[in-house]
């Protein structure tokens, strides 16, 4: 019975070492992109930063989306949501606001509905905010 | 991070000695002292979830005075339990059998170190590499926080309005713990959630570890604390911050309480009372926390049940269970009923669907099949080499039926999992790709203290072994 337990318990402790070990080494050799942690600070921290200013202090606004500059593992709308909340981004609302989230090279005109849209900032990285034009 | 951590002391304070002079005085005071900071992290987390979520609501986010008003409650709640500790000594537990010391202890603590040491560099690498989570963290956890830090006064209007996709209905114990740490640093700093996430995942092991010793032998928690530390997807989900660890820690200290209440056949309420406030913030944690609720009431019925009259459950402790509920309860039915949007798979039954899935054997194969994948690719290996141990070690002596309560709830939950998924509206497969790993990992810890309860302890068999290496 005792070579049982002994065998038991070599095999538990060994198998937890290797498991353990081995997912250790793993993270240390194989660590993951480090370009996806640096696009979520980035958009985190300064994509929006200049436009949170302009914004509604809360309620929803439009969102559209042109082939922003990203990592291929970019989150799209739901990491600019964690940018801007608690403004709610919705890509089925026509206004009065939108944020666009683009290139800094294009600069898209969305369709507010019945009304016209003007544009509100223009971070110069690609995001731009539309709303209504001042009475 | 100074001040976060400075401003957790009187809620840890509370928390301890709040086990503290619930848990019956039975095993060595060094191990009651380890269970009751183990769990106290869990209970102050909980605690300050709770008083930050109220003071948003009674007074804003953005009304100052919130660490004040909290430190003089806390303070006030502390010198309360100091005067209880004293006049009222927790209840003397008895003895509980012990097998001698073995030589070959010393082989598992430096065992457990090692994986210690590998899990803390794993873990510690995760969580620096990925500082805002996985997508679950901050599209969630994290997004609800900002929710309420950012808010101002009109923070319950973005949970009405954003979409399923975001699942505004979840409950708040975490996001609330995370913005009240965002509250004491003066800013949204992504250290705090990787904090709670750090803590919630060592008080886990902690309480394991203490409570297998306390309950069975120092071996025995020592190997069970190991076998969580081992196992990677527990690491990987603790670094993604998300709710499942943390579930994962109140289902654990839920079932513990009982397992000890019926162990020592102790008629003190007092762990009822903690069990309750406990399974509260079970609740007030994930959505799958309020089936723990029911999944602990059944459970407490069916050993009743087993145990013939003696084990009639008391009124009394029923209503000691329900006492330690109440402010979690009330907290959620507040969030539920007022804030929250309607839950998107319960809004999905709607148009007679629901009974169509449900007989639908097709669905039902799908989602053993799934469940059965999952478990296997979350904890295969660790799931086959336990049972070769338990084999070779063979079951523990003395009761029978011991782990009754954990092995009920741990049935429970497992089936209302499954009725969610015959029954979601969601696209199944996806739905099971997505979720089922991490409820198997909610109830790992809970399972991990059912095996080592019942199998034998290392002390048990090797305590005469003539090869073992002499002093």
């Amino acid at each position: 019975m005792q070579i049982r337990a002994l065998l038991g318990l070599a095999l538990l402790l060994g198998a937890a070492v290797y498991s353990s070990s081995s997912a250790c080494f793993q993270a240390v050799s194989d660590p993951p992109d480090p370009q996806v942690a640096a696009d979520k600070e980035y958009y985190d921290r300064e994509r929006f930063a200049s436009v949170k200013p302009f914004l509604p202090r809360s309620g929803v606004i439009g969102y559209r989306e042109d082939s922003p500059p990203r990592s291929d593992n970019w989150d799209g709308l739901p990491f600019a949501q964690y940018a801007v909340v608690p403004i709610v981004l919705s890509e089925d609302a026509n206004g009065p606001w939108i944020l666009v989230n683009g290139r800094p090279e294009a600069r898209p005109v969305p369709v507010g509905g019945e009304r016209p849209l003007t544009l509100l900032h223009d971070a110069g990285n690609g995001v731009y905010l539309f709303g209504p034009p001042a009475p | 991070m100074v001040a976060v951590l400075l401003a957790l002391l009187p809620p840890l304070l509370v928390g301890s000695l709040a086990v503290w002079s619930c848990w019956p005085r039975v095993g060595p005071a060094a191990w009651r002292a380890v269970l009751a900071g183990a769990l106290g992290i869990g209970l102050a987390l909980g605690a300050t979830s709770w008083t930050y979520f109220a003071w948003v609501v009674c007074a804003g986010p953005s009304r100052p005075g919130f660490l004040l008003v909290e430190t003089l409650f806390f303070a006030l709640l502390a010198a309360a339990l100091v005067v209880a500790v004293r006049r009222f000594p927790a209840p003397d537990g008895g003895d509980l059998p012990r097998p001698p010391h073995t030589r070959w202890t010393w082989a598992i603590w430096a065992a457990f170190g090692l994986v210690l040491l590998a899990a803390l560099a794993t873990l510690g690498l995760a969580l620096a590499r990925t500082p805002h989570g996985e997508i679950d963290a901050w599209q969630i956890w994290n997004l609800h926080a900002r929710l309420l830090t950012r808010g101002g006064d009109e923070w319950r209007e973005p949970f009405a309005r954003l979409s399923a996709l975001y699942h505004p209905d979840y409950p708040l114990l975490v996001p609330a713990a995370v913005a009240r740490g965002w509250t004491c640093a003066g800013e949204e700093s992504t250290l705090v959630p990787r904090l709670v996430a750090f803590l919630f995942a060592a008080a886990t092991v902690g309480l394991l570890v203490a409570g297998l010793t306390l309950l069975r032998t120092p071996a025995q928690g020592c190997l069970a604390g190991l076998v969580l530390l081992a196992t990677p997807p527990y690491l990987r989900y603790t670094a993604a911050q998300y709710g499942d660890v943390p579930l994962g820690l109140y289902f654990l200290a839920g079932v513990l309480l009982f397992e000890v209440r019926d162990r020592l056949r102790s008629g003190s309420e007092r762990l009822p009372v903690l069990a309750g406030v406990v399974a509260g913030m079970a609740a007030w944690t994930k959505n799958e926390g309020q089936l723990f609720v029911i999944a602990t009431l059944l459970a407490r019925l069916v050993v009743a049940w087993a145990g013939g009259r003696a084990s009639r459950p008391a009124p009394r402790a029923l209503v000691a269970f329900a006492a330690g509920l109440l402010p979690f309860a009330a907290a959620l039915a507040y969030f539920k009923l007022g804030v929250a949007p309607t839950n998107d798979l319960v809004a999905g039954q709607e148009g007679g669907a629901t009974l169509p899935r449900l007989l639908d054997g097709e669905r039902l194969w799908e989602v053993v099949s799934g469940m059965v994948e999952a478990l296997v690719t979350v904890v295969g290996g660790a799931v086959l080499v336990l049972a070769l141990y338990a084999a070779l070690l063979g079951r523990a002596r003395g009761d029978g039926g011991r782990g009754l309560h954990t092995l009920t709830v741990l049935a429970i939950l497992l089936a209302g999992y499954a009725l969610v998924y015959l029954t979601t509206p969601l696209p199944l497969s996806l739905h099971i790709f997505l979720s089922a790993d991490r409820l198997w990992l909610q109830l790992w810890p809970c399972a991990l203290l059912l095996f080592f309860l019942n199998v034998a302890a290392p002390e048990e068999r090797l305590a005469a072994d003539p090869a073992g290496p002499r002093r």
